[in-house]
């Protein structure tokens, strides 16, 4: 077993600066009256806000700038991500894009697909959905069953992906399909490029329980696409969805979900002088620290080329219950009244009801917990 | 403790499992919550006819005397099935409070419009209102509030606490469907003349008798939705296959549904005690204690439908999550087990609240 090994690192000079820059936008931009809307802001789309980002080069910004990014360092964009989240930024229309699709597209595209798909990214107006999950396949991946099969030159997709986060608001998805017949499990699977406009796509919302539409069904009937929509390489679908798994779990994201409910505790303890909810403060802010060590520490692995897939598994296991607690906590500390019209009460009935989900979705606990048992070599 | 149900009780269990089981499936249910009253005067016309609004009053005022156990038997199958009539405001807890006030009055002509399910009562528990030149003050978030033809109000008059009714036509009301069902509402009184129930030490027993009998009927309907929610959790272990083998063919999530068992037991004694007890004067130690007990259980197992149910299990379509959304708004209502342990520590429960050198003293 890989110990894990956490080497934080040196945050750059201009740390302030970006952290002003982002602020200054957020309070220009974040004007709508809807406090709910700041929990759990990265489902939340607001297309005027990710233009804006984009404009300010906030999009994308480690990418090559002949792509429309602005070569940034990683750690320049982990900033930029933390103080977004940390406002509750309205981040969802383009969180996805900017976090794996364009990576993935960086990484495995061709110069035809980086150059149709990056510099729209990074303006804040392409936005993207990723195709993983489906009825007989949940935590069980390699159980997919959609289809590619070749026509022509190009291929013809039937089949089902469900939970696709953001399929109502993307441009293109990233999916991941069977396209050698006959193959089992992780065989013979690719990934391929589809514009949601493509005839024979239908997207069906799921409404949640809290009222919300964050999630999907798309399905795919006849759906026609030509050669070019594959990428990376055909059969390798598998390792290349997975190691995109290593971005969507390690970052901020994972641990400010309920961040806006800790500064209005915050801002009662320093009200009210409270001697629990200073306590409370103090504990959650030592909890913060710790989780935004770790998840650093990988950031820099990542941006060292490396593949810290299990360490993500361990912050975003440890990130999900953290922030899970982070309700209860308050509740139990709080005399509030949830039924009341004020902030921290409308924050803690709605992050009392949505948290149950963090610990699903970009892997359930329990396959997290089964990756670090492998990790360990117990499996 | 007897733990036999009475033939009587074992009757009217079955009867109203029956109903429920029969008139209220998901997909109806689903309907009469999306309605414009957010529940079916049809169904509450129907629990009329059973004769479950009869329960709360003695014999003398045309009722069948029911104690906590046969509230605690409702409350659970109502649970199951996720209803969301008005029943525990009006037929619990208004009537509780008209079945304890002394006769005389409107009382009668009440009593029988409730018990006939003709109309609606809602109980407002805010004793900071005040009733001088008539009743006047805010309360929020009153259950079926919104619905209801009349109020019973536990307010304060110079200071002492009194227990009122009013029409609720001449309330201003503002009135909202809640998460996990039912309605409510936010209403302001200004200047409402009101009919005086009870007042000083009849009006203070009566609220405590009230809130007993609502909280036990809470815990005891968080019973029923834990029930009917771990049973689909676990049938949907045994029939969901991933990686080639059911879900439940995994040692952990074994174990985590033995947890979830083990919790609803817990939540099944909680519900039996506060049902016992809340009719005794022991009912405010004894329904904070199963308060505590119940609101751990709840919140656990409410998680773990929704955590081992994965994706389906938070979506509106599919019934497992309405049972977390139900359980999460009763221990919203029933406040947190910190607060429950707070209120057994005040009333001298297991610890003294005070060091035992001052006690003493």
């Amino acid at each position: 077993m890989s110990s894990f090994d956490f080497q934080p690192p040196q945050l750059p000079a201009n740390e302030r600066q970006i952290r002003d820059q982002v602020r200054a936008l957020c309070k220009a931009h974040m004007t709508h009256p809807d406090i709910l809307r700041r929990a759990n802001s990265w489902a939340v789309p607001d297309l005027a806000f990710s233009k804006a980002l984009g404009a300010a080069g906030l999009i994308g910004m480690i990418w090559p700038q002949r792509y429309g990014g602005a070569e940034r360092t990683a750690l320049e964009r982990y900033i930029v991500l933390e103080e977004l989240l940390a406002a509750g930024a309205p981040v969802g229309a383009h969180w996805i894009a900017d976090r794996q699709t364009g990576p993935l597209i960086l990484r495995y595209g061709t110069e035809a697909q980086r150059e149709r798909w990056l510099p729209g990214i990074a303006r804040g107006e392409i936005y993207a959905c990723i195709g993983l999950s489906e009825p007989g396949a949940g935590s069980d991946l390699a159980a997919v069953r959609t289809t590619a099969r070749r026509h022509g030159d190009g291929w013809v997709l039937e089949g089902q992906k469900v939970w696709t986060t953001n399929a109502h608001n993307a441009h293109v998805m990233i999916a991941l399909i069977r396209s050698e017949e006959g193959s089992e499990r992780q065989q013979g699977l690719s990934q391929f490029l589809i514009p949601m406009d493509t005839p024979g796509i239908t997207v069906r919302p799921i409404i949640d329980l809290t009222g919300g539409h964050d999630f999907n069904e798309v399905w795919f009937e006849n759906v026609q696409l030509p050669a070019e929509a594959l990428i990376g390489a055909e059969g390798k679908g598998w390792a290349q969805a997975t190691a995109e798994l290593s971005l969507e779990r390690s970052g901020p994201e994972r641990y400010l979900s309920s961040h806006v409910l800790v500064e209005a505790l915050i801002d009662l303890a320093a009200r009210t002088g409270a001697e629990n909810l200073l306590a409370l403060s103090g504990r959650l802010a030592a909890e913060t620290w710790t989780l935004r060590q770790m998840s650093l520490a990988i950031a820099a692995k990542l941006a060292a080329g490396q593949d810290p897939a299990l360490e993500a598994a361990i912050v975003k296991d440890l990130g999900n219950s953290y922030e899970q607690e982070i309700p209860k906590l308050i509740q139990a500390a709080v005399d509030t009244d949830l039924a009341a019209d004020e902030p921290l009460a409308l924050l803690l009935g709605y992050l009392l009801q949505i948290s149950p989900s963090f610990s699903l979705r970009g892997g359930t606990r329990e396959i997290l917990k089964g990756i670090i048992a492998r990790g360990m070599g117990l499996r | 403790m007897n733990l036999q149900w009475s033939e009587e009780q074992q009757l009217l269990r079955d009867m109203v499992r029956r109903f429920v089981a029969g008139e209220y499936g998901f997909e109806q249910r689903q309907k009469f919550i999306a309605s414009a009253h957010g529940f079916s005067r049809e169904i509450w016309a129907a629990l009329a006819e059973l004769g479950l609004m009869l329960l709360s009053f003695s014999e003398a005022d045309g009722g069948m005397a029911g104690g906590g156990l046969e509230a605690s038997i409702v409350a659970e199958a109502f649970g199951q099935g996720l209803v969301a009539e008005p029943y525990l405001a009006s037929a619990v807890k208004a009537s509780t409070a008209l079945a304890a006030a002394p006769a005389g009055g409107m009382r009668e002509q009440w009593i029988a419009d409730l018990q006939s399910g003709e109309k609606i009562a809602a109980f407002v528990d805010a004793p900071e209102l005040d009733f001088a030149d008539g009743l006047t003050g805010e309360a929020i978030c009153v259950a079926a509030a919104d619905i209801a033809d009349f109020l019973i109000v536990a307010a304060s008059k110079a200071g002492a606490p009194v227990l009122l009714a009013l029409g609720a036509g001449a309330v201003q009301r503002d009135g909202y469907k809640l998460h996990g069902g039912g309605t409510a509402a936010d209403i302001r009184f200004e200047h409402n003349p009101a009919l005086v129930l009870a007042e000083g030490a009849a009006a203070a027993e009566i609220l405590l008798q009230v809130r007993a009998a609502g909280e036990a009927f809470l815990i005891a309907e968080a019973l029923g939705a834990a029930q009917a929610g771990f049973e689909l959790t676990v049938e949907y272990l045994k029939t969901r296959v991933q990686f080639g083998k059911p879900l439940g063919a995994n040692q952990a999530l074994q174990h985590r549904a033995s947890e979830m068992f083990v919790e609803l037991e817990q939540l099944r004694s909680a519900a039996l005690y506060a049902a016992v007890m809340r009719d005794t004067d022991e009912r405010e130690l004894a329904v904070a204690a199963a308060k505590y007990v119940a609101l751990k259980a709840m919140r656990f197992i409410g998680q773990q439908i929704v955590q081992l149910h994965g994706g389906i299990g938070v979506t509106q379509e599919y019934a497992a999550g309405h049972y977390f959304m139900r359980l999460t708004a009763i221990a919203a209502q029933l406040g947190t087990p910190e607060a429950a342990s707070a209120a057994i520590a005040a009333k001298g429960g297991f610890t003294s609240p005070a060091p035992y050198w001052e006690s003493a003293a």
